[in-house]
């Protein structure tokens, strides 16, 4: 199945760098995503340092920091989203019925 | 290893420059602590417009507290247009603030990362030498619960370094572990304080580099940003207490326990025309008669009109003039605000150099002023006398039921030394009666003298027995006490 034209979720993940948590944080964000929207989303991960002018026009200070651009209202997810609920309550995905399927397995 | 030289960059901010002997430290991070309302934002925003103005250095102002139109906005009420620079190139906001309505979460552990992306890039943009961060715990506080991790404010900081930039890193001293981080983290540690009267700055810390200890006294002034009273002379204070100096009148000297101290500050206090301006007149002539030079600070009356009124008492006013030794300056208390007097005072004293500074009346301002904006100048011309190491007199009018207006009383307080005239009724008739309240630290003599004014100046005779009820040697001792309540505990610059 192709992703949807106009996704539900558009998401951007600031990043400093290849590192570690940078590739964490990708890598959990995409897991959760797959599994609550499976394509409905689209992610597009941002490196600071390649681009420190989206960082400014987006006022980014921490890394990593993962924005819901859609739908509003703009949200912002610091950390390496080690905090699955936390990810989760930012994005509103915590009460999506998938949720409590999540919780049954 | 071969030891660091650190010069030092001017900051444009009158008077702390001199007390940071050149400047702040350049190439390092100066944590500026401060409460809220203590002048941090505006410290910060000078520096930067200072190297702007001056000397053609570009700055990027990391914006946590406020937004930047405000910052611009404030800015522009002390004479900064950053808008102006913003469109030459020259001036660079990160702003942290946040877009309104906009919410964040904290899911994890998180570095600085972004933040030092973007201000690398809008130093490399504009070639800034100067950075500016107001502030750290705003920084930190947009930042899920606030608390920041060691390791990002020293990395943080290290950063700023790494760029080359000398930085000024403002934060709240209540913000409790962000203090206790940054204060190692950073080369240099400077204080803003509310101290009565307004503000005081102090430099607690220069790593590796000279400057000048303890608290001044700060004055924000519209439309020129902020200005530290700084001493005119950094030897001046060390002058050996023990040696007294002739304040012009002999007879004044033995009721002071043997001449004035050098570096005091002495208040006059009395009724309207009982010989006040005639005293601090030959306090004047006493240190022109000893090679030193000093200034006379009028509100009361025209220097043409000083200069008659001395003349009438014997004493050559113009020639002191004519010699260097001696300058009148007049003000109309009404012609400014009590900060721009102090201001302009300031800057005779840096221009002219006295020994001996004469302010007369202070009184004169109470017209001018509220009670809280009167205390103010006091406490503050107070502390420029003191910083500049001056030997001060004021005279302030009293009224006929006490020997002091109330305002007065902090000012009698601080005062080294205070002179009383009163007119007694004493041995059947009324005569004019000087006094000395109190000499700091010092012997002097108690109760009061009459004394009469000639053509050839101020006579003081013999003490006064059997005073009239009016206001006998019991009653100049129950001044002297109330005054010794309301010493204050520590003396600023002292």
């Amino acid at each position: 199945m192709a992703p949807a034209a106009t996704p539900r979720v558009r998401l951007r993940l600031y990043v400093t760098g290849g590192t570690l948590r940078a590739r964490q944080a990708a890598a959990r964000v995409r897991a959760l995503c797959d599994e609550r929207l499976g394509r409905d989303y689209e992610l597009v991960v941002v490196d600071v340092l390649d681009q420190p002018e989206a960082a400014e026009a987006a006022r980014i200070v921490a890394t990593p920091t993962l924005v819901r651009e859609v739908p509003l209202p703009p949200r912002h997810i610091v950390g390496d989203l080690a905090r699955t609920d936390a990810v989760l309550a930012g994005l509103d995905l915590a009460d999506d019925a998938a949720l409590a399927a999540l919780d049954a397995r | 290893m071969a030891a660091v030289t650190v010069t030092k960059l001017a900051t444009g901010i009158a008077g702390f420059d001199q007390i940071a002997r050149g400047g702040l430290p350049r190439g390092r991070v100066t944590l500026l602590e401060g409460a809220v309302g203590t002048g941090k934002t505006v410290f910060a925003c000078q520096v930067l417009a200072g190297g702007i103005a001056d000397h053609g250095e570009a700055a990027v102002f990391i914006a946590c507290d406020e937004p930047p139109a405000e910052v611009r906005r404030n800015a522009l009420g002390l004479g900064w247009d950053i808008a102006a620079w913003e469109m030459g190139g020259q001036w660079a906001f990160v702003d942290c603030t946040g877009e309104p309505g906009r919410e964040t979460v904290v899911a994890g552990a998180f570095d600085l990362g972004a933040l030092l992306a973007r201000v690398e890039y809008a130093v490399r943009r504009t070639g800034a030498q100067r950075l500016a961060l107001d502030s750290l715990d705003g920084l930190f506080a947009g930042l899920g619960d606030g608390h920041a991790p060691r390791q990002e404010v020293v990395r943080l900081l290290a950063g700023f370094r790494a760029l080359g930039v000398t930085s000024v890193v403002a934060c709240r001293p209540d913000a409790g572990s962000l203090v206790r981080m940054a204060g190692p983290a950073a080369d240099n540690l400077v204080r803003l304080a509310a101290a009565r009267g307004g503000h005081s700055i102090e430099i607690v810390k220069f790593r590796g580099a000279p400057h000048q200890k303890g608290a001044h006294t700060v004055v924000v002034h519209a439309g020129e940003g902020m200005a530290v009273l700084a001493p005119r002379s950094v030897d001046s204070r060390h002058v050996q207490r023990g040696d007294r100096v002739a304040s012009g009148n002999p007879v004044l000297d033995r009721m002071a326990g043997g001449g004035i101290l050098p570096d005091s500050l002495i208040l006059v206090a009395g009724p309207p025309g009982l010989g006040k301006t005639l005293l601090a007149t030959e306090f004047l002539a006493g240190g022109a008669g000893l090679g030193e030079r000093c200034l006379a600070f009028s509100f009361n009356e025209s220097r043409a009109r000083w200069v008659r009124n001395a003349a009438a008492w014997g004493i050559d006013v113009e020639k002191m003039e004519a010699d260097r030794r001696l300058a009148i300056v007049a003000a109309a208390p009404q012609g400014a605000r009590p900060d721009e007097h102090l201001l302009m005072l300031q800057a005779l004293i840096d221009r002219f150099e006295p020994r001996r500074v004469v302010v007369d009346s202070l009184s004169s301002l109470r017209g001018a002023a509220t009670r809280r904006g009167y205390q103010a100048f006091a406490a503050q011309l107070v502390a420029l006398l003191r910083e500049k190491g001056v030997i001060g007199l004021v005279t302030a009018a009293a009224p006929a039921a006490g020997p002091w207006h109330p305002w007065d009383l902090a000012l009698a307080s601080s005062a080294d030394m205070v002179v009383l005239m009163r007119y007694l009724e004493a041995e059947g008739e009324f005569q004019r009666a000087v006094a000395v309240l109190k000499q700091r630290a010092s012997w002097h003599e108690h109760g009061y003298r009459a004394f009469t004014v000639d053509d050839t100046g101020m006579h003081i005779g013999r003490p006064v027995r059997d005073a009239g009820a009016l206001a006998g040697e019991g009653q100049a001792a129950a001044w002297e006490e109330t005054l010794a309540a309301h010493e204050p505990r520590g003396v600023p610059g002292r």
